[in-house]
C-alpha cells in the first residue's frame, strides 16, 4: 500500500476543500447574530419549513407505494413486454424535474392539453396544477424510481423460499406480501425513502415552476431579491439541518430493521405470478405511469421541437451550450472520480476510527442540495477568492462537491470487493505500492469507477441551481437555456435543448447498464 | 390407507423432461426417501407434490383427494402440505416463536409453539432471532414450524445438506425421533445414499425424472432393480460374466447366481464381499492400494486379468501394497444383462 501518511494529507485536502462550503455558509449565516435567530423564527420562514416538510412527506409516501407496487409488478408478475415496461418505468430518472414540471404543466395546467381534450365536453378550465399538488405530483413522478431501483434489487436477491415456506403453511398470496415479502423489504424500502426525500429536499426546478415556497425556492428568490444574503444562508442552514436528520433518521431505521440473511437461499428461479383478474389494472397502472413519466414529457418535447412556427428572439447557440455540458460533466467526472480514489483506500486501509470518520464527510455532498452549494461558494468566490468568482474551476469545485458521494460510494465498493489476498500476493511477488495499486488494484475496480463517473457525469448535466449560480458569464448549457426560455415564458424553445439534455443524460444511463451487464 | 398417490406424472422445463411418467404410493406415516443424483427430478417431484409446480399430465392425489390434474389445481396454501426448505427459509424478520407460529390460524398459538419448540428441544429459544441460531437448531425451528399447523404431510428438501459432516450425523437421529414421535407421513429429497438407506422406511431411487426403484433400504443394496441402482446405492464392482442359468464364468472363475441369467453380463460384487487370502499358493491379484479408515479399510486389488476391484474388510486383516492375494467371492451374486 502506499504510505498512509502520504495517503492522508491528500484525503484530507480533499476533504477540506469539500468542507468549504458548508464552513462558509456557516460564517456567513452567523454574521448576522441573534438578528438571524429572530429570522428563523418568523413566520414565514416556519411556514418554508412546513412547506418542505409536508411536501417531503407526500412524495415519499406516494413514490412508495407507486414505486414498490411498480418494482414488485416487474420482479414477480408475469406481464406482457415486461423489459420494455421496466425500461420505460425508469426513464423519468433522466428526465430533469423543470423539463418534467414545465412539460406536466403544459398538459395538465388550467387550459393544458388535458383541458383542450376535454373542451367539447364543456370544461373551460381544469382545477389550478401550481402549487402543493403540482410539486408533489411532478417530484413523484420523477423520483419513483429511486424507490424501484433499491426494491427490485431486494426482491430479485430475496431468497424465493421464503415466499414458498409461507405458501406452504397455508398463507394466502395477498398475506404472503403482508407478512414476509414486505418486512423484508423494509431497509430497502427505507434506503428509496431518503433518495427520494433528499431529492425533494433539494430539488430546485420543479418547486420553481409550480411555485410552491419550498427551501430550495426559498433561498433562490431570499438570494435574488434581498441585500442581506446571510438570510439566505441562514435558511441555507436550516435545509442542511433537515437533510442531516434523515441521513440519521434512515440510518436508525435501516440499522434497526436489518434482517439478517439466514443461509445462502435457494437458486431454484420459481415461476412469476400470473394476476389473472388483476392483469388489466396492472397494465393499466404500467402504462399509466410510463405515459406520464416518460412518454408525455418527450412527446411534448418533440413536438415544441419540430414545431416549424417556432423562432427563438436569440441565438439558442445549442451546439456550443452541448459542448459545455459535456466538457464540465465529463470533467466534473474525472475530478470526482480522482478525489474519490484516495478517500475509498484510506477508508479501507486506515483503522483508526478519526480517519474512517474524517472520508464520511465526503459524503457532505448528499446533504447539500445544489442551491446550498451555489450559495455558499458564492460567497467563497466574492470575498475570499474574487478571482475564482464565476470561472469555471468554482463551478467545476460545485459540482464535484456535490457529487463526489456518488463516486466515493462506487469506489469504496468496489475496493471493498477486492480480496486483500490479491495485493498480498502482488506484494510477495515484490511489486511496489504504485505498481500494486495500478496493476492490481485499479483493474480490478475500473468498471464500478467508470459507473461512479456515468452516474456524476449523468447528474451533473442535469444540474440547474449550481449552474445558474457559479456559471462564468455568458456560459450556456442546455440547462440554462431551457431555465431562460422556460423564464421568459417561451416554453415550446425547450424543446430541443431538453431532447439534447435526455439524450445525453441517456448515454450516461446506457454505461450503468452496460456494466450491469458486465457484472452478469 | 395411501395417503399420497401420483399417478403417471410428468413435467417437461423445455426439452428436458424434469420428471418422467412417474407413479408413487406412499402409506399413512411412512418415512420415504426420494434419492439420486442431482438433475434427476427428486426435488421437482417434491414441489409438484407440495404444489409449486404443476404437472404437464398425470393425477397427484392427496387423502383420496384430487390435487392436481388436467383439469384440478389446488394452491400450495391448500394441501396441507409441510416443507421444510434446503436453507430452511426461516423468516429474518421474525423470532423464533413468531416463526413457529406463522402457519397457525387460531386457537392458542402460544401454547402450540411451547408444545413444537419442546417437541424439537429448544424450549428457551422462543424470542431468538433465526440468524443468533446455529445451522442445527435452525433445522429443527424449520422442522417445528412446518409441523405446527399439523400438516397431513411433510416434504423436506435435501434437510440435512446444509450441515457439517459431523452435525450431520447428529442431527439425522433428532430429526428422524421428532418426526417419528409427532407420528407423520414424510418424504425427503437427497443425493446421500447413505443418509436414504439409514433414515428410511422406502427408498424410491430416480435417474433421469424416472423412478427407477423403490423398495426398503437393505432391499434395495441387495436386490437393486438394475445397475444404474446397484452403482449408486452402496459401492459396487462390477465385473463381465459369461452366464450359464444357475452359474457365471468370469475372473474370478465360477461363481453361483442369486438369480438365473443366460448370456453375457455384468456381476454385481459388494467389496465387503471379496475377501483376500494371502496364504494360498495360487494368488490371483495383487493389492495397488489400501484406506485404513479404523472401524474397516478399502484394499484396491488388481486382477492378473488387468481388472481393478475394491474390497472392504474389518481393521484387523493387515495388508501391504504390491503384496499378492488370492481373492475370493463369499455368497451368491447378482448379474445384470448388457
Amino acid at each position: 500500500m502506499i504510505r498512509l501518511t502520504g495517503l492522508k494529507i491528500i484525503s484530507f485536502l480533499i476533504i477540506g476543500v469539500v468542507s468549504l462550503p458548508l464552513i462558509y455558509l456557516v460564517i456567513r449565516a452567523s454574521e448576522s447574530g441573534t438578528a438571524g435567530i429572530d429570522y428563523l423564527l418568523q413566520p414565514r420562514t416556519l411556514t418554508i419549513l412546513g412547506n418542505s416538510l409536508i411536501l417531503t412527506a407526500a412524495v415519499v409516501i406516494s413514490s412508495a407505494v407507486i414505486g414498490t407496487a411498480f418494482a414488485w409488478l416487474t420482479t414477480r408478475a408475469k406481464l406482457p413486454l415486461r423489459r420494455v415496461i421496466l425500461v420505460l418505468g425508469l426513464m423519468p430518472m433522466v428526465i430533469p424535474s423543470y423539463i418534467g414540471a414545465l412539460t406536466l404543466v403544459t398538459a395538465f395546467g388550467p387550459v393544458g392539453y388535458l383541458q383542450q381534450i376535454l373542451e367539447p365536453l364543456g370544461v373551460r378550465r381544469l382545477p389550478e396544477i401550481y402549487g402543493f399538488f403540482g410539486a408533489s405530483f411532478a417530484i413523484t413522478i420523477f423520483t419513483y424510481p429511486y424507490f424501484v431501483l433499491p426494491v427490485r434489487a431486494a426482491l430479485l436477491g430475496m431468497d424465493r423460499s421464503l415466499e414458498e415456506a409461507a405458501q406452504s403453511l397455508g398463507t394466502s398470496r395477498w398475506q404472503i406480501f403482508w407478512r414476509v415479502t414486505l418486512p423484508i423489504l423494509r431497509p430497502s424500502i427505507a434506503a428509496g425513502a431518503l433518495l427520494t426525500a433528499l431529492y425533494t429536499l433539494s430539488d430546485f426546478g420543479a418547486v420553481m415552476v409550480m411555485r410552491y415556497n419550498a427551501f430550495a425556492r426559498a433561498i433562490y428568490v431570499t438570494y435574488n431579491s434581498s441585500f442581506d444574503r446571510s438570510r439566505a444562508a441562514l435558511l441555507a442552514l436550516v435545509l442542511v439541518a433537515l437533510t442531516l436528520l434523515l441521513v440519521q433518521l434512515e440510518r436508525n431505521i435501516s440499522q434497526k430493521a436489518r434482517t439478517y440473511r439466514v443461509g445462502k437461499g435457494s437458486s431454484t428461479a420459481s415461476k412469476n405470478l400470473h394476476l389473472g383478474r388483476w392483469q388489466i389494472p396492472a397494465l393499466g397502472f404500467c402504462f399509466l405511469l410510463i405515459g406520464i413519466g416518460t412518454l408525455l414529457p418527450i412527446g411534448i418535447l418533440l413536438g415544441w421541437a419540430l414545431n416549424p412556427h417556432v423562432s427563438s428572439p436569440i441565438d439558442m447557440k445549442l451546439g456550443e451550450a452541448s459542448w459545455n455540458a459535456v466538457t464540465t460533466s465529463g470533467l466534473t467526472a474525472v475530478v470526482a472520480a480522482l478525489s474519490a480514489l484516495p478517500l475509498a483506500i484510506l477508508a479501507r486501509r486506515s483503522s483508526s476510527g478519526l480517519s474512517r470518520r474524517l472520508v464520511n464527510l465526503a459524503y457532505i455532498g448528499n446533504a447539500l442540495p445544489g442551491i446550498v452549494i451555489g450559495l455558499a461558494l458564492v460567497f467563497f468566490g466574492a470575498n475570499t477568492l474574487p478571482a475564482l468568482y464565476q470561472t469555471m474551476p468554482l463551478l467545476i469545485l460545485g459540482y464535484s462537491v456535490r457529487f463526489l458521494p456518488y463516486s466515493v460510494a462506487a469506489t469504496g465498493s468496489a475496493l471493498t470487493g477486492v480480496n486483500p489476498a490479491f495485493e498480498e500476493t502482488a506484494q510477495s511477488l515484490g511489486l511496489h505500492p504504485w505498481q500494486r495499486l495500478f496493476r492490481v488494484t485499479i483493474p480490478l475496480t475500473w468498471a464500478s469507477i467508470i459507473a461512479g463517473m456515468a452516474l456524476v457525469f449523468l447528474n451533473t448535466m442535469k444540474e440547474l441551481p449550481t449552474t445558474l449560480m457559479l456559471s462564468p458569464i455568458g456560459f450556456v448549457t442546455p440547462a440554462t437555456r431551457i431555465w431562460m426560455a422556460s423564464e421568459a415564458g417561451m416554453l415550446a424553445l425547450i424543446g430541443l435543448p431538453g431532447l439534447i439534455l435526455i439524450g445525453l443524460s441517456c448515454v450516461g444511463l446506457a454505461i450503468l447498464l452496460w456494466r450491469d451487464n458486465l457484472k452478469g | 390407507m395411501n395417503l399420497l398417490e401420483l399417478h403417471q406424472v410428468s413435467l417437461r422445463f423445455g426439452n428436458v423432461k424434469a420428471v418422467d411418467n412417474v407413479s408413487l404410493n406412499v402409506q399413512k406415516g411412512q418415512f420415504i426417501a426420494l434419492l439420486g443424483p442431482s438433475g434427476c427430478g427428486k426435488t421437482t417431484t417434491l414441489r409438484l407434490i407440495a404444489g409449486f409446480e404443476w404437472p404437464d399430465s398425470g393425477i397427484i392425489s392427496i387423502k383420496n383427494r384430487i390435487v392436481a390434474s388436467e383439469t384440478i389445481r389446488v394452491a400450495p396454501e391448500e394441501r396441507r402440505v409441510g416443507m421444510v426448505f434446503q436453507e430452511y427459509a426461516l423468516f429474518p424478520h421474525l423470532d423464533i416463536a413468531g416463526n413457529i407460529a406463522f402457519g397457525l390460524r387460531r386457537g392458542d398459538k402460544s401454547k402450540r409453539v411451547d408444545e413444537m419448540l419442546a417437541l424439537v428441544g429448544l424450549p428457551k429459544h422462543a424470542k431468538r432471532m433465526p440468524h443468533e441460531l446455529s445451522g442445527g437448531q435452525q433445522q429443527r425451528i424449520a422442522l417445528a414450524r412446518a409441523l405446527a399447523p399439523a400438516p397431513d404431510m411433510l416434504l423436506l428438501d435435501e434437510p440435512f445438506s446444509n450441515l457439517d459432516a459431523a452435525l450431520r450425523i447428529q442431527v439425522r437421529a433428532e430429526v428422524r425421533s421428532i418426526l417419528k414421535k409427532s407420528g407423520t407421513t414424510c418424504i425427503f429429497v437427497t443425493h446421500d445414499q447413505e443418509e436414504a438407506l439409514s433414515l428410511a422406511d422406502e427408498v424410491a431411487v430416480m435417474f433421469n425424472g424416472q423412478v427407477a426403484q423403490m423398495a426398503e433400504p437393505q432391499r434395495l443394496y441387495t436386490s437393486p432393480a438394475n445397475r444404474d441402482v446397484a452403482a449408486f446405492v452402496g459401492e459396487a464392482n462390477f465385473l463381465p460374466g459369461e452366464a450359464n442359468g444357475e452359474n457365471v464364468n468370469c475372473a474370478l472363475g465360477q461363481l453361483p447366481l442369486k438369480q438365473s441369467a443366460h448370456g453375457r453380463v455384468e456381476i454385481l460384487i459388494r467389496p465387503e464381499s471379496l475377501r483376500l487370502v494371502s496364504d494360498r499358493d495360487q494368488p490371483n491379484a495383487e493389492i495397488t492400494w489400501r484406506e485404513f479408515y479404523g472401524h474397516d479399510q478399502r484394499i484396491g486389488i488388481q486382477l492378473d486379468e488387468g481388472i481393478n476391484l475394491v474390497a472392504r474388510s474389518d481393521s484387523a486383516a493387515s495388508y501391504a501394497v504390491g503384496q499378492r492375494v488370492m481373492t475370493e467371492v463369499i455368497g451368491d451374486v447378482r448379474a445384470f444383462s448388457d
